[in-house]
């Protein structure tokens, strides 16, 4: 019995004076607390960067490139009055309520947290989280530089896109509310005031330069999915021309060719789908389809009348669908890729636009026809000595170059919101309706969806919310 | 079915409660059985040979053993057996010995068979009456309150001058003569409540026997005469139940227990046609809320005890079973993946932490309320604790029992309801039509909408349309009987048990076969549980139980609810068309990505059930190993290892026939050509989904404790427990998300499209892309260290100080190294004022407790950590590289929620127990963390925040009496009731709009679950559009400037009662549950959009709806708005833009707000328990039958409810009627 007894208590002994250490060391089979820069590399590609999604799809049906499919036909139905098409008719007509309700009456983006606006400011906590932590990580100076400027990139391209969502074009009033800057990861409970566009501008370029400097020194890596340093150039060229800093701009773009940027040479090509890494220019991949609807809002054959019969971007640029006639847009590539690219042709016709502005006309029209001819087959370069022409030929290029990429928007924002029209036929037998956008149109600055004004009582309504319901004639 | 309810111990307080109190606990380890003994008494020429001057007493005993074989029992509290004798004695004669041994004892012993029983010499404090002489004889049967003879009984003759008694022989009848004058017999069994059955003189040699306590009196049937026969009914004592708390840790004697508990026998609760015991606690158990929440068979039930004290945190009270705690099955659903919604709804039926337990086993329930009685558990016991123990066997002739349950369930039927026929709906539709109004958009074509259209459109003719219309009108199509039934269940259960002193066992086999009143809704379970208690010595005492469970579940999937559909479904639609095959109507689903423009499938809610399914089954097995092993005086080793593995599998389905697969393809099944556009656009073209998890959960629980029991000077009772317990479990789980699943093709799969040509609006989201976020291996093990002290010091049985504290530490991730170990701890004092001396001879006063407890608890909250903390996201199919999300972000400052909390109490048992109650008084204060939602510049909609107080006060009580006590009636009546009143402090929170309509607001002063609706201010005389006041205020962002407040969605009162009758072998059983103080919304009958749609059906009360002016003096039933309703639409006087239909308003008005108070009838049952002549006859021990209705009616105070329940919001709790056969051989 008394060995009984030892035994026992050499049993709770053992179990209560040995170290329970090992038997509570922390485990999770999923969860990391983040300790390295590889570490903070992985995080900001998770939740920093874009994937395959685009928060503001809905802007494909805004612009001037898109049109109602009324002549859709395969024999047997008519898109007018589907739920595809009434759906989407708040966007197309630009109606003060579009951010809130859909055109079947569902209430939409009532979640902020479904809303782009949050899209965007998710990624931005994302890149906080990487950027409050990342000097504190382990791993070489080199490794931390690049996660830092990758951040502060990714940072910037948010916040560029956000407050040119949401507030005035900065050529045409910075002074104007832009969106709230949160610049770090803590949570902060009050609400928030809108920023001027300006500042918000001020600390995009703030960033990408600290980002350029960081990276630069360190070797390009192309293809990886990071953004890159010709990318970072890019996205400087671009925030200048829209800050019509136009010296900046064209040694922001210039950089972008000593870091290697090229020019592809698509007169060869055979086949669609060239936003891809497969394709030298693109330096970048990002997002999803910006492209929200594909057969029932479709390019516009106006549009499409522009190109020249040669050009590939037409020619592989779009399929028509031999059933329907539907032009699909097939320069994209494969559904579980990433949609988006950055690449070199943009710092091209920035260059071009940021030249001309400069009256480098010349400069600018080699910029214009090296494009064109790695464009159009056959293609001989032209001319063009007024400055007005040139300035239209480079931006309708833009237009082409990037159609349906998520640019046209924001470009007619800056060439001064000019007034654009949309047809839309809400039964059949009714009339065509047209639909205005009136120059300077208030709607050029996208309303908040309601349930962000909701949370964030600080957050300054936009008049575009508050103006009549749109009326077609 | 009888009730009893068990309090504190009728007797346990008075001259004697400790003495017997000791005894209670030391039996229930001695375990003083002479059941068994089988050698007759061959003469006491035994001798025995002894030397030495200091020998412990139990040293003797044990040499008598060995050299005589005769076994000597004592109740510790007897005599001390560490008592020190000195003898030397050479082949003395066993009896001589014991008088020696024993002559400075204060204890007279008694021989029997090989037995020699020691028991305590009285103090003569009776005075003796004379001139009564003793019976020749005394000769009678014992049996037990259920009527099986009982045999081992000892029958001592208390006063006699030398030793006397006997034990009943196996047919119960027992033999004593020579009695002494004014005999008084103790007739005891071990589990049995001990009787002193007095014997006087009634005449001339003629005696009689009484009961010393008049509760007796019912058990005693004695004739009167020289030769005296007593038969004598036992009281099953319940030694667990009467006297003893069992907090899963130790048995706590009840008079030395401090804190609020409340226990009850399970055999008293049984529900006929409830499957687990979770669902037989509503309105059992004062302070404890259970609310049924689907009248599905195999739904578990939400349970709060003394309301909700965290709002991020777990609210369920924690399970504990033979002292191991439970845990559920299946993993925590997680977030990822758009399937994770329908994940959590699949899990309805899935089986919890307790529904393996077969509630046939299961002994006693014991809740632990309080902070007192739950810090023992530590922090994850902040919600309670509820303790089951299964059922033991008692050492005696092998026994078998034998229950089934045979019931029938009770379909809904439109007859419940306020719904339309098709006659009155069609009738209703053709009015909408003629008056013009209209739907916002386009109407599907069914019911009128559709036959109206192809009128219009000249696709029938005046005449057809007069001809169908009249075909809907009779169609009246049953939802309710096409898609439930009256189904019939079964439950079998055997239960073996047996053994002698040394090893006693109980085997219980069950099967349970449950059908659903939904066709389609099935639980089978099948379990076997043993319980073996072996005694080595009289030091261990070892006790191994093993359980294996196996439950089997058929549910719904996919949104298929029987219940909703044949609610909210027009009677207009046939189920068949008039071939017999299924009729399919247009439903309206998503965008197809096949099809341009359409967005509408065909529906039949038959097909739907066909092909689709949810099925569950666990299987569960568990071992558990209790050892118990006396050291020293007082000082007892307790060790339990316990071992559970639980597998869980659920599969679920939908077949490409389905509509939930048809809106994914976007083209109905065959209807495009092979090699089409259609079918190279789909993302599904072929197969439909399976979601499949299986679940491994496998876990062992280790503890080491020391009790030390000791009674000092007679007056110090000191009893501490020092324990340490290890935990571990490890889940295993996978789950597998498959499209393209071929049920009907060997259950195989079809490949999925890898780039279809998408023709549809949007791009669809990749199928691919779904199933690899909806599949996921689990794999994590969760380590859990605690230690515990428990102390307990009592006075002279009438002060009691206890204190318990805990310390647990785990491995979670992320948690604060430095606050890893999270004490808990509680203290607390009783009085037991019955035994105080003015009050001590007071003979209608058993017992009269005040106590008072104090405790603080830490809670630990696993959302939040101090540091950053990413999940990670494996391999990224876009980036193809790995990748981490940020799943928190750090929260230095918030550690665990804190609980406060006290609790005065008071027990009161009056004239033997006829009237028993309790009451406690409580508050808990709790400083909880929120999630408040942060502007979503932050990056994230909500963030955890500390900061809010809840505070949970209010009382609960039992008050049980027994109006009526004769042997052949008993009338018995319990009532219980407890309010917890909730109301949250210090909040930080910005609550939205949304938040204050649906009730997840957290407004200062109000209670948790408080919501808010609009201010309903009539119809408008113009249009019959509802009205709202405060619509014209200034806006303001302070929403309850306009919204009124409207109640809570859960109750804060909560109780039953129950009262039985028993007349001879009848008793009538019957029981309620009651919840008060909450309030719901009621269905809604119209869309934000106004006019019902066609294929629903509507309430008859829209008959009375607005027509034309003036009708708003009588109703309040709006107008089906005419023309197109957003037009009506106004804005709400928020700063930012709400611009709203009246009809969402409506919807969310007071108007529509009902209080959601009822009172539940839970069973009526009745039961006959035949007579012994009948047993004679057959053989069996002991045989009841009885018949049971379960929740047989509700009660509604609010009849806006319009039959519907308002407890589980929808589909109503099961009703059943059952035949039940309790047999024992």
């Amino acid at each position: 019995m008394k060995y009984r007894f030892l035994n026992i208590f050499a049993i709770l002994g053992c179990l209560t004076m040995s170290s329970c250490s090992k038997f509570l060391e922390e485990q999770s089979q999923s969860e990391v607390i983040p300790k390295t820069a590889i570490d903070y590399r992985e995080l900001l590609m998770g939740s920093g960067y874009l994937g395959q999604t685009e928060p503001t799809s809905f802007l494909y049906f805004m612009d001037d490139d898109v049109d109602l499919f009324l002549e859709y036909a395969d024999g047997n139905a008519s898109i007018v009055g589907s739920d595809d098409a009434v759906r989407n008719f708040l966007y197309y007509t630009w109606q003060p309520r579009l951010a809130d309700v859909d055109g079947l009456g569902n209430i939409t983006g009532e979640d902020p947290a479904s809303t782009a606006y949050y899209a965007f400011y998710e990624k931005i906590m994302g890149c906080n989280a990487v950027l409050d932590n990342i000097n504190s990580s382990i791993g070489t100076e080199d490794e931390k530089n690049r996660v830092k400027a990758e951040a502060l990139a990714m940072r910037s391209f948010y916040y560029f896109r956000l407050v040119n969502l949401y507030g005035m074009p900065y050529n045409s009033d910075p002074t104007a509310p832009g969106v709230p800057l949160k610049l770090n990861s803590g949570i902060d409970n009050l609400p928030m005031k809108r920023n001027t566009v300006k500042e918000v501008y001020d600390v995009i370029v703030r960033d990408l330069n600290l980002a350029a400097d960081l990276m630069d020194p360190l070797p390009i890596a192309r293809r990886d999915y990071h953004i890159n340093q010709p990318a970072i150039h890019i996205l400087l060229s671009r925030v200048y021309l829209y800050m019509e800093r136009w010296e900046d701009c064209i040694k922001e773009a210039d950089k972008v060719f000593q870091q290697g940027g090229v020019i592809t040479d698509m007169t060869g090509y055979t086949t669609g789908y060239w936003i891809t890494y497969t394709n030298p220019e693109v330096e970048w991949m990002f997002g999803g389809n910006p492209q929200a609807n594909q057969s029932t809002y479709i390019p516009s054959a106006d549009f499409r009348g522009t190109f020249d019969p040669q050009d590939v971007r037409l020619n592989y640029g779009f399929s028509i669908l031999p059933q329907t006639f539907t032009p699909l847009v097939t320069k994209y590539t494969q559904s579980d890729e990433l949609s988006q690219s950055i690449r070199s042709s943009e710092a091209l016709l920035n260059r071009a636009e940021a030249y001309v502005q400069v009256d480098e006309l010349e400069k600018a029209m080699t910029d214009l026809n090296q494009l064109r001819s790695h464009r159009i087959i056959g293609y001989s370069n032209e001319s063009i000595s007024e400055k007005n022409t040139l300035l239209q030929a480079v931006r309708d290029e833009r237009r082409k170059e990037f159609c349906y990429e998520g640019f046209r928007w924001f470009d007619l924002r800056r060439y001064g919101m000019p007034s654009i029209s949309h047809r839309y036929q809400h039964q059949l037998g009714e009339a065509v309706l047209h639909y205005v956008l009136k120059a300077k149109d208030p709607m050029y600055v996208l309303p908040f969806p309601n349930s962000l004004i909701l949370r964030n009582t600080e957050l300054e309504q936009n008049p575009s919310a508050n103006i009549p319901e749109r009326i077609g004639e | 079915m009888q009730k009893k309810c068990y309090w504190p111990p009728g007797n346990a307080g008075k001259f004697r409660g400790l003495t017997k109190i000791l005894k209670a606990m030391r039996l229930t380890t001695i375990l003083l059985t002479v059941a068994f003994l089988q050698t007759s008494a061959a003469g006491l020429a035994q001798k025995v040979t002894l030397m030495g001057k200091t020998i412990p007493l139990k040293n003797v005993f044990s040499e008598i053993k060995s050299q005589t074989g005769y076994v000597v029992f004592s109740n510790s509290n007897t005599v001390d057996l560490s008592k020190m004798v000195s003898l030397n004695v050479k082949d003395m004669p066993l009896e001589e010995l014991l008088g020696v041994v024993l002559k400075d004892f204060p204890v007279t012993y008694m021989i029997k068979d090989k037995t020699i029983v020691l028991s305590r010499k009285e103090i003569q404090d009776v005075p003796a009456v004379t001139e009564q002489q003793a019976p020749r004889s005394i000769s009678g049967v014992i049996k037990s309150s259920s009527g099986e003879v009982m045999p081992g009984v000892s029958i001592r003759v208390k006063n006699s001058a030398t030793p006397m008694g006997t034990i009943s022989g196996q047919d119960g009848r027992f033999f004593l003569n020579n009695l002494p004058d004014d005999a008084i017999l103790i007739v005891s069994m071990i589990g049995f409540e001990t009787m002193e059955i007095g014997i006087r003189k009634s005449g001339n040699n003629a005696y009689t026997a009484y009961p010393l306590k008049k509760s007796h009196a019912a058990l005693i049937n004695s004739n009167t005469g020289e030769n005296l026969v007593l038969n004598v009914i036992m009281n099953r004592k319940d030694l667990e139940m009467g006297d003893v708390v069992i907090t899963g840790y130790m048995n706590v004697n009840k008079g030395n227990y401090v804190g609020s508990v409340y226990s009850l026998r399970a055999d008293d609760i049984k529900v006929a046609g409830e499957t687990s015991i979770d669902q037989m606690l509503q309105g059992m158990v004062p302070g404890m809320s259970v609310i049924t929440k689907s009248g599905q068979v195999g739904a578990t039930p939400k349970i709060r005890i003394r309301g909700t004290s965290t709002i991020l945190g777990n609210q369920e009270p924690l399970w504990v079973v033979d002292g191991v705690i439970q845990r559920d099955p299946l993993p925590i659903p997680n977030g990822n993946g758009s399937l994770a919604g329908d994940m959590s709804e699949l899990r309805l039926i899935a089986s919890n932490a307790i529904s393996w337990l077969n509630p046939n086993d299961i002994e006693t329930i014991t809740v632990l309320k309080d902070a007192s009685a739950t810090a023992i558990y530590g922090s994850q016991a902040a919600n309670g604790v509820i303790v089951l123990t299964t059922k033991k066997a008692r050492p005696g002739k092998l026994a078998v029992a034998y229950t089934n349950n045979l019931s029938v369930g009770q379909r809904p039927r439109y007859g419940m309801y306020d719904l339309m026929n098709s006659q009155e709906l069609m009738q209703f539709s053709k009015e909408l039509y003629e008056s013009r109004d209209s739907y916002t958009f386009d109407i599907l074509p069914i019911g009128y909408g559709g036959l109206i259209r192809k009128l219009q459109n000249k696709e029938i003719d005046y005449a057809t349309y007069i001809d169908e219309y009249r075909k809907m009108e009779n169609m009246n199509t049953d939802w309710f009987d096409l898609l439930f039934r009256n189904s019939f269940s079964q439950n079998h259960s055997v239960s073996v048990s047996g053994g002698n002193e040394r090893i006693v066992n109980r085997t219980s086999l069950s099967m349970q076969q449950q059908n659903g009143e939904a066709k389609g809704n099935d639980l089978r379970t099948f379990s076997a549980a043993s319980n073996t208690t072996m005694r080595f010595g009289e030091r261990l005492t070892v006790n191994l139980l093993l359980n294996g469970s196996m439950r089997e579940a058929d549910g719904f999937a996919y949104g298929v609810n029987p219940f909703d559909y044949a609610y909210n479904t027009a009677r207009t639609i046939p189920m068949y068309n008039d071939d017999g095959t299924l009729f399919f109507h247009e439903k309206r689903g998503t965008t197809s990505s096949a099809i341009p423009g359409k967005s509408s499938y065909l529906y039949n809610i038959q097909n739907e059930i066909n092909n689709t399914g949810n099925n569950n089954r666990t299987t569960n097995l568990s071992a558990t190993l209790d050892t118990r092993l006396k050291l020293w005086k007082g000082l007892e080793y307790q060790g339990l290892l316990s071992y559970n593995s639980a597998s869980s599998n659920v599969k679920s389905y939908a077949t490409e026939l389905s509509n939930y697969i048809t809106e994914i393809r976007g083209y109905e099944f065959g209807s495009v050509l092979s090699n089409s556009p259609q079918e190279l656009s789909t993302m599904l073209p072929f197969g439909g989904l399976i979601q499949l998890e299986n679940a491994t959960n496998r876990g062992y629980t280790f503890r080491n404790s020391l009790v030390y029991n000791k009674l000092f000077a007679k007056k110090h009772n000191v009893t501490v427990q020092l324990g340490m317990e290890a935990r571990s479990s490890t889940l295993e789980s996978n789950s597998n998300t498959r499209y393209g699943y071929l049920r009907y093709r060997g259950e195989t799969y079809a490949p999925l499209p890898l780039n279809p040509t998408y023709l549809g609006a949007t791009p669809a989201t990749s199928l691919h892309e779904q199933m690899r976020l909806n599949s996921k291996i689990v794999n994590q093990t969760s380590n859990y260290v605690s230690e515990y002290f428990s102390g307990v010091y009592g006075y002279d049985s009438r002060y009691i100080i206890n204190f318990n504290a805990r310390l647990d530490a785990s491995n979670r991730f992320g948690q604060d190294k430095n606050k890893r170990f999270q004490p808990t701890w509680s203290i607390g004092g009783r009085w037991r004022a019955a035994n105080e001396k003015p009050l001590r001879n007071l003979s209608w006063l058993n017992a009269l407790d005040l106590y008072a407890t104090y405790g603080y608890q830490g809670n630990a909250v696993e959302a939040v950590s101090p540091y950053l903390i990413a999940t990670d996201g494996g391999l990224s199919p876009i980036f193809k590289q790995y990748v981490l999300n940020i799943k928190s972000l750090p929260y230095p400052d918030l550690g665990w929620e804190k609980t406060k909390s006290w609790n005065l109490g008071l027990d009161l048992s009056l004239w033997n127990g006829r009237v028993n109650a309790t009451a406690n008084l409580y508050r808990k204060t709790s400083n909880v963390l929120a999630s408040r939602p942060v502007p979503v510049e932050n990056g994230m909609s909500s963030a955890t925040v500390f900061g809010s107080k809840m505070e949970n006060y209010g009382y609960d009580f039992i008050i049980s009496v027994m109006p009526i006590r004769t042997a052949d009636f008993t009338w018995q009546l319990s009532v219980n009731a407890g309010l917890a009143r909730n109301r949250l402090k210090e909040n930080t929170r910005i609550n939205s709009l949304e938040d204050y309509i649906n009730g997840s607001a957290i407004v200062n002063g109000e209670a948790y679950s408080t919501f808010y609706s609009y201010a309903y201010a009539g119809l408008n005389a113009a249009n019959g559009v509802p009205m709202f006041n405060n619509m014209d205020i200034k806006p303001t962002d302070n929403y309850q400037e306009f919204l009124v407040k409207s109640g809570k969605l859960e109750p804060d009162f909560a109780g039953g009662f129950n009262s039985s009758f028993r007349y001879k072998n009848i008793s009538l059983y019957a029981q309620f549950a009651v919840s008060f103080g909450n309030q719901g919304r009621v269905p809604a009958f119209y869309n934000p959009a106004g006019a019902p749609t066609p294929d629903q059906n509507v309430p008859r009360i829209l008959k009375n709806r607005w027509q034309k002016p003036g009708d708003e003096q009588q109703t309040d039933i709006p107008a089906v708005p005419p023309g197109n309703p957003s037009s009506l639409n106004f804005n709400l006087p928020t700063i930012a833009w709400n611009y709203v239909s009246p009809y969402t308003l409506y919807n969310q008005s007071d108007f529509m707000v009902a209080d959601a108070d009822f009172i539940r009838c839970r069973q009526i049952a009745i039961n006959y328990e035949f007579g012994s002549d009948f047993m004679k006859w057959s053989h069996f021990r002991r045989l009841s039958a009885s018949l049971s209705m379960t929740n047989p009616f509700l009660i509604t105070f609010d009849k806006n409810w319009r039959g519907y329940d308002p407890e589980t919001g929808g589909w109503p709790a099961r009703r059943v009627t059952s035949l039940s056969l309790n047999m024992t051989f």
